[in-house]
């Protein structure tokens, strides 16, 4: 095998030494760390895709960190659903950093750009750790890193609100990680095992003993994860940190950030707690419930909005609800949407907020009202705004649609048709106010008045790779659900 | 009043110019310095280590600047110097990791990475803990010596 | 009989910080929420296997591995080192991570601001 056995690891770590490395790059420029930040992204994306390879073949890769078996050392661990998670996480941050190679040079000074890089880099470094990562206490550490970097990425723009925006984000977030690490002591205080694997089998039996314990740090985890993906009565640090943030640190902490953290509710909900533990006490129900109102709620917070990115944030509220529907409904096709979704709305939203960062490179224009007309001066532009619109409020034949169309089809299915009459009630609340902004876009008559600045190409060819991306995501779904189809009849 | 305000307005120089401290300090910080040696390289036999070693270490060169003035202080361990030693404090705990991966067991190992164990309890024993030991101790140092100077400096 | 004299005592108390203290009614419904988190989680500690006693569930294989087998295993005849630095290596790299992000950020922030 070679070096290719070593590859969970080696997609973590080369992450933490690039980001090392780039500060003492500095000195000779600011292209070589660009440069070494590119080629181990793609580096990372080529182990991740020969990893997925090696597992549909061989199975579930486990990695043994220092050669410690489990309990007493850490370990990594491959199957099909985290390489997916792996591989939407990867390539969105490829395609939002060579995006961010043009943006930041306005947004950011110029002697700072270099330390976006890193930040970057770790914060990528970080998300992948989660995601592979098959301990708790590792878990926690990544967490912080993960934490702390995207506080960064948000602070590091010369603008008073994202310092008060990335200091509530500090805090809130900081509280969440507290709570983690709370539920993790309960959690080793009643079983002795941090390994997932070990944990599921001996909280069956500690679950008799110690439920209190077991069920405060199960709600603990609740209130951890969610405040850190922004579930609904836990999402007020979310609307300005992202719609004050540069451009692609939005789209990275609105696309990818925020995903991670709903993925790791996940696992600890189907790798960690036994299966008795959700049938004696409903949780599920929880999340379910608060998902259904935050796709409400954050359509409805959004359609207030004037700020063009402030809207996209509360947004983003509404549409992490749907992968929390997903998690809650307890189904596996439900799981197959909440998925779904988490691949369609990384790539919708990093669009969208790569769009409003075109506009606001190319026009200086934040407010919705003023943008009648634009899409005559930004055709391309606005036409991947409409693409993304369309997948948000799930038209057919945008990957938006496939996802809820799980989601439903599977509320019927364990016969809660209530869920269908939401996720409805959503997609028209998201249809009242995306599509304004593209009708007066295009129809209005007035001429725009604004000045243009030229937009970059390879700002322009970010959009179209999404429009491409989501168009096919919309009809070509079979090879993506399969996977995740295979995936998830691991867990049920 | 902060201390960043303290030091601007004395331009740049710390308002503590006292004799006694100067003298006890200058008499002091070798002997913290040795200790914070000690403590890392005895890591793994003692007590300690790396994390608490590299802070001893750390706030002696800040006691340093402090009795004296931030530029004596900054001689002793200039800007660049001190994140060059902070990016390859960590860059040397990756790299150690990568031993194991080049010899074919496993990220991050010790004995079975072939590194000499020497015999327990000596000095020069352990392997790898030995060395990244040293490593995290002199990050955790340069971390301390860094974030001082880019606080009271604020911006620069 | 418990119940009643305890629900005199929080009306009293709320009286007393309301009326003669002053305090705000939204900072009372703070407190009786944090006194109501308190409440739960001692509720939940107090179920907790005893600290230190042997027939833990966390004195199980792992920490008796540590133990009996960390000098020989590690080389290091300190039991903390040798956990953090081998067995649990890769937690200490984020550990020294998180000071390198933590450093990273600071500097970005206080340049650019």
């Amino acid at each position: 095998m070679g070096v290719s056995e070593h590859f969970p690891a080696l997609i973590v770590v080369i992450f933490f030494i690039t980001a090392f490395i780039s500060p003492l790059l500095y000195r000779w420029g600011r292209k070589f760390s660009a440069a070494l930040v590119i080629v181990t992204i793609a580096a990372a994306l080529g182990m991740t895709v020969s990893l997925l390879v090696t597992v549909q073949q061989a199975g579930t890769v486990f990695y043994h960190m220092g050669g410690w078996p489990p309990p007493w050392g850490i370990e990594f661990k491959a199957d099909p659903l985290r390489l997916f998670m792996l591989l939407v996480v990867i390539s969105v941050s490829l395609w939002i950093f060579i995006f961010a190679l043009r943006d930041l040079q306005h947004e950011l000074k110029k002697r700072v750009i270099g330390w976006y890089y890193t930040l970057y880099s770790i914060l990528v470094g970080s998300m992948a750790g989660i995601v592979l990562t098959n301990d708790l206490f590792n878990l926690f550490v990544l967490m912080e890193i993960c934490a702390i970097s995207a506080c960064a990425i948000i602070s590091i723009k010369e603008d008073r609100e994202c310092l008060e925006a990335s200091f509530k984000y500090l805090i809130l977030s900081a509280m969440g990680t507290g709570c983690f690490l709370l539920g993790v002591v309960m959690l080793y205080m009643a079983t002795g095992y941090l390994n997932y694997s070990f944990l599921h089998l001996e909280l069956a039996e500690a679950f008799n003993y110690y439920p209190r314990n077991i069920f405060t740090a199960a709600a603990l985890f609740i209130v951890a994860f969610g405040t850190k993906a922004a579930l609904f009565p836990l999402h007020v640090w979310l609307p300005d940190a992202h719609a004050s943030a540069p451009s692609p640190s939005s789209a990275m902490l609105s696309g990818v950030v925020i995903k991670i953290y709903a993925f790791a509710l996940f696992l600890m909900f189907y790798e960690v707690f036994p299966r008795t533990l959700l049938e004696a006490i409903p949780l599920n129900e929880i999340i379910l419930w608060l998902a259904a109102l935050g796709t409400l709620f954050g359509s409805i917070f959004a359609m207030l909005q004037s700020d063009l990115k402030k809207m996209l944030a509360f947004s983003s509220i509404g549409q992490i609800a749907y992968i929390f529907m997903g998690i809650g409904l307890n189904h596996e096709s439900a799981l197959v949407g909440g998925f779904y979704h988490i691949m369609v709305h990384a790539v919708t939203k990093a669009m969208l907020f790569m769009a409003a960062g075109v506009i606001i490179y190319s026009t200086g224009v934040r407010d919705i009202k003023k943008l009648a007309g634009i899409g005559r001066v930004l055709p391309i532009t606005m036409i991947a705004f409409t693409i993304g619109s369309a997948s948000m409020v799930g038209i057919p034949g945008t990957g938006g649609l496939i996802s809820k169309w799980f989601l439903a089809i599977s509320a019927l299915e364990i016969g809660r048709p209530v869920f269908v009459i939401v996720i409805l009630a959503s997609s028209l609340l998201n249809a009242i106010y995306y599509m304004p902004i593209v009708i007066n876009a295009f129809m209005q008559q007035e001429d725009f008045k604004k000045d243009i600045k030229p937009v970059p190409r390879v700002m322009l060819a970010c959009l179209v790779i999404g429009m491409i991306f989501i168009v096919i995501s919309g009809f070509y779904t079979t090879p993506v659900v399969t996977l995740l189809e295979q995936a998830l009849a691991l867990y049920f | 009043m902060p201390l960043s305000d303290l030091t601007r307005s004395r331009g740049g120089k710390i308002p503590i110019d006292d004799q006694i401290v100067r003298i006890t300090s200058r008499l002091v910080v070798p002997f913290i310095q040795v200790y914070g040696i000690y403590v890392i390289l005895n890591g793994h036999l003692s007590p300690g280590g790396s994390f608490s070693g590299g802070a001893i270490f750390g706030a002696s060169l800040v006691l340093l600047a402090l009795s004296f003035n931030l530029e004596a202080g900054a001689r002793q361990i200039p800007h660049h110097a001190a994140s060059l030693l902070e990016s390859g404090g960590a860059l040397g705990y990756a790299l150690t990791g990568l031993v194991g991966v080049f010899v074919g067991s496993s990220y991050l190992a010790n004995r079975i990475a072939g590194f000499p164990m020497g015999q327990p309890g000596e000095l020069f024993s352990a392997g790898a803990i030995l060395v990244i030991t040293v490593f995290v101790g002199i990050k955790v140092a340069s971390t301390i010596v860094t974030l001082f100077y880019y606080i009271i400096e604020g911006e620069k | 009989m418990f119940y009643i004299l305890f629900a005199i005592f929080l009306i009293i108390v709320t009286l007393f910080l309301r009326l003669i203290i002053g305090v705000e009614p939204r900072t009372l419904v703070t407190l009786y929420l944090l006194g109501f988190i308190i409440f739960l989680l001692s509720f939940t500690v107090a179920e907790m296997p005893t600290f230190g006693s042997p027939d833990n569930p966390a004195f199980n294989e792992v920490p008796r591995r540590y133990l009996e087998q960390g000098v020989a295993e590690t080389g290091a005849v300190n039991i903390v080192s040798s956990v953090i630095i081998d067995y649990r290596a890769f937690d200490t790299l984020g550990e020294a991570t998180v000071l390198f992000v933590a450093i990273a950020a600071v500097i970005a922030t206080l340049r650019s601001h």
